[in-house]
């Protein structure tokens, strides 16, 4: 039932993403990316960093997941090379998800994925990507990622910039088969990817 | 000012289109209304309705701040036709998306506070908050316009018009149908009424109605045509009766003028032929001549007695009498009259009704009765005579009565002979009617009957069967009180060689009379003074020197009548003694105490016998 309700969702979704078409003055100041320097490089992350509470937003753990947590802390967790640098810790210093205050983790073991709420994949190799896919599949983890083509692959979200815009990508496969529930809503902004390769 | 007649038909139709078009037009304009109204609701929930869907949808640009994303789900609104702008606001108020139908269309800069929609002219406007999961991301304003309720109102009416019409038209037509059903009867009614007013027949009716307020009508309307034809059967009853009753008192006042006149002159006859009489010898041949000229004088002088009964002018002494004796008297007279054939019998209702009456006018009555009554039995039969109390109540229907309620004795003489025909019926107590042979019967029988009885303040009622007999009722005032029964004194027996030397004045206007009365009373011995009229009587008396002991007068007379002069002579001289002499009391006002007046009277015609029998009684006493 509850996976034919989403099905449904998804199907909705995906006709006015289709439809959508991006803005010129999405968030502002838009950074310019032809600059290279470092300080529009941490503006993107900043960015980012601000794009990821506001995917909570969509987002439902599930309730014993969150009754495990009761009174602690919303994790985040970066696994492979972090490419924030201190922007999250920065950023979630003063911003709480979902009424809670945010820790920030960097992960080096498969294992700890189980405690956390989101994790931000960096850029590994593909035998790694799909080991963490592997395990974290089994937790309700929201994995997100900014590297091209992940979403394929069967990261959650996956932000991207295109004329000069953060945009996003949901990998419908595998947001459907995680133990979240995904709001329409996100999905309609986001551009829709499925899993390829067999994968999941 | 005369109304127009506008017929009962058109009003019914009338009054039922009124009816219909203030009962369909109203609700031919309210189910408009009420569809204009549930049009716009509809229209405001379809508009909350999109506001809240669209409103969600844009919650997902509203927190990425994506404009074109959601200026993209706001152009959606463009399939919704009535939608023309839709503007979507962030928390803070400011304009974040717009659509508009029309590009000259300009979106408020400023978010409007939160509303369930109003309608202004024709626009609808609502402004509902974008609410995601119980947290406020902005405003979205939807503007609609009206003008498809409008239209559609306006495509509604015309599609209910024609319906409309029809029902309008069957309106008609039922009325139309219908009205015949209440207008009909009285249509006919108002036909039959004037039926009978113009052509007066009114024996004419109205058919039977149904059970209804016209059913009603109908039978109301006949009952009162049947008291019409009852009272004009009644009025046409009592014209005649009242006809018949001018007849009998003209014949009557005819009568008792020839009487009058005749019992002067029957007076003289018979006054004379008695003198004449005393005169000659019993062997004379002349004796039997005169004897019969004095026996047709008496004859006559009845006949002017049965004359003067009817007209009522009979002068009479009435006395209070015991019915009972009466009729027990009577009937010892006429069991003679009768003859054996017919056997007599005698009902009595009780033993002490009085009458107050003339004892000779009841037997009178009796008498003429019987003797009718033997004439229609010539082979015999039974002649029957009752009495009874009568109750007449006041206020009782009693056409068959001329007379005041009260308490009254009725005498039925009835007989078991051939009856009468109501032709015959109609005229039995108008005097010289017979249905006698010429020469039996005089006709004034019944009359005299009928003139006593309504001098007595009664009444009589004939009823009769043809071959079975005849009854006729007499009704007559009773009285209870029994105290002057019998106390009227009459003239005693004449007391022979008497010395007559006493004065009498004579007043009398007819000469023959005066001179017959001088003659007889005269030749008795008395001292006669003479006078032709009471002014003249009354000279006379005052001059007269000697004592005059007794006044003997006419009534009716020119100039004074003889009460009156009676009575101012009496004034002076309160012991004299006057006897009245009249057979007619027209104009003539004879008191009822003539004895404590000191007066008598002797009924006309005189004869020379009567007279002195009365002077020299009232003279003795």
């Amino acid at each position: 039932m509850h996976l034919k309700i989403k099905h449904l969702l998804f199907i909705l979704i995906f006709a006015h993403c289709l439809i959508l078409i991006p803005g010129n003055n999405c968030l502002s100041p838009t950074p310019s990316l032809a600059q290279q320097s470092k300080q529009s490089k941490q503006h993107e992350y900043l960015l980012k960093s601000v794009f990821m509470e506001r995917f909570t937003r969509f987002v439902q753990w599930p309730e014993p997941f969150i009754e495990k947590n009761k009174d602690q802390h919303f994790i985040i967790s970066v696994m492979g090379p972090n490419p924030f640098g201190d922007i999250l810790q920065t950023v979630f210093s003063r911003q709480p998800i979902k009424g809670k205050p945010v820790e920030i983790r960097l992960l080096n073991t498969l294992s700890d994925i189980s405690e956390c709420h989101m994790l931000f994949i960096g850029k590994t190799d593909s035998k790694s990507l799909s080991n963490i896919f592997n395990y974290s599949k089994k937790f309700p983890v929201l994995t997100i990622s900014d590297n091209k083509g992940y979403a394929g692959k069967g990261v959650h979200i996956n932000m991207y910039v295109e004329n000069e815009q953060i945009r996003f990508e949901i990998n419908k496969t595998s947001a459907s088969a995680s133990k979240l529930k995904i709001s329409y809503l996100l999905l309609k902004l986001a551009r829709i990817v499925e899993t390829k390769g067999g994968q999941n | 000012m005369t109304s127009l007649f506008v017929s009962i038909r058109a009003k019914l139709i009338a009054i039922i289109l009124v009816v219909a078009l203030l009962t369909i037009v109203p609700v031919y304009m309210l189910s408009g209304w009420l569809q204009y109204q549930s049009l716009k609701n509809e229209l405001a929930h379809n508009i909350l309705i999109n506001a809240k869907v669209v409103g969600e949808y844009c919650v997902s640009p509203l927190i990425f701040e994506d404009r074109p994303g959601a200026t993209d789900i706001l152009k959606k609104m463009a399939h919704v036709a009535y939608i023309q702008s839709a503007s979507l606001y962030d928390k803070n108020g400011s304009i974040f998306s717009f659509f508009a139908r029309h590009t000259e269309t300009a979106p408020p800069p400023e978010a409007p506070d939160y509303n369930d929609g109003y309608f202004m002219g024709s626009t609808f406007s609502i402004a509902v908050p974008v609410i995601y999961q119980g947290k406020n991301y902005g405003t979205i304003v939807i503007q609609a316009h009206t003008n498809e309720i409008i239209k559609k109102t306006r495509s509604f009416y015309l599609t209910l018009f024609p319906g409309t019409l029809l029902i309008l038209c069957i309106a008609v037509f039922l009325a139309i149908c219908l009205q015949k059903q209440i207008s009909g009867p009285i249509t006919h009614l108002a036909g039959i009424t004037r039926t009978i007013t113009t052509q007066s027949d009114y024996s004419i009716r109205a058919p039977q109605g149904k059970n209804d307020e016209i059913g009603y009508l109908y039978s109301g309307f006949n009952n009162m045509l049947e008291h019409l034809s009852q009272r004009k059967k009644e009025q046409a009853r009592l014209e005649n009766q009242l006809h018949q009753a001018q007849k009998m008192e003209s014949v009557g006042r005819l009568a008792g003028g020839v009487a009058h006149d005749f019992n002067n002159i029957l007076s003289a006859i018979i006054g004379y032929a008695e003198i004449c009489l005393l005169d000659i010898d019993n062997t004379s041949p002349l004796y039997e001549n005169i004897s019969t000229i004095l026996e047709s004088g008496h004859r006559a002088a009845r006949l002017t007695q049965q004359l003067l009964a009817f007209s009522r002018k009979q002068i009479v002494q009435k006395e209070t009498l015991n019915v009972k004796k009466e009729i027990d008297n009577i009937i010892k007279m006429i069991g003679r009259l009768l003859g054996e054939d017919i056997n007599i019998s005698v009902i009595y209702g009780g033993e002490n009704f009085l009458i107050r009456a003339d004892r000779s006018q009841l037997e009178q009555i009796i008498m003429n009765l019987s003797v009718n009554a033997r004439d229609s039995m010539p082979q015999g039969g039974k002649l029957t005579i009752e009495t009874e109390e009568v109750i007449i109540e006041k206020g009782t229907l009693n056409y068959h009565f001329d007379i005041a309620p009260g308490d009254y004795i009725r005498i039925t003489v009835s007989d078991t002979g051939e009856g009468m025909s109501p032709d015959i019926l109609e005229h039995i107590f108008e005097p010289f009617y017979t249905t006698k042979e010429q020469g039996k019967g005089t006709g004034l029988g019944l009359s005299t009957v009928y003139g006593i009885i309504k001098q007595n303040n009664g009444d009589i009622d004939v009823y009769s069967e043809s071959g079975l007999g005849t009854a006729f009722k007499i009704y007559l005032p009773r009285v209870y009180d029994a105290s002057d029964e019998e106390s009227i004194s009459r003239f005693k027996a004449p007391m022979d060689n008497r010395i007559c030397t006493e004065t009498i004045l004579l007043v009398e206007d007819d000469e023959m009379l005066r001179k017959m009365l001088e003659k007889t009373l005269s030749s008795l011995g008395y001292t006669i003074l003479k006078a032709e009229n009471g002014k003249q009587g009354r000279t006379i008396f005052e001059t007269f020197q000697g004592t005059i002991d007794l006044v003997l007068t006419d009534v009716v007379m020119p100039e004074k009548n003889g009460i009156e002069m009676a009575m101012e002579i009496q004034r002076h001289s309160p012991e004299l003694k006057v006897i009245l002499m009249s057979g007619y009391t027209e104009n003539a006002i004879i008191p009822n105490n003539l004895s404590d007046l000191n007066m008598h009277f002797i009924q006309k015609p005189v004869s020379p016998r009567d007279i002195r029998l009365a002077v020299q009684n009232v003279l003795d006493n």
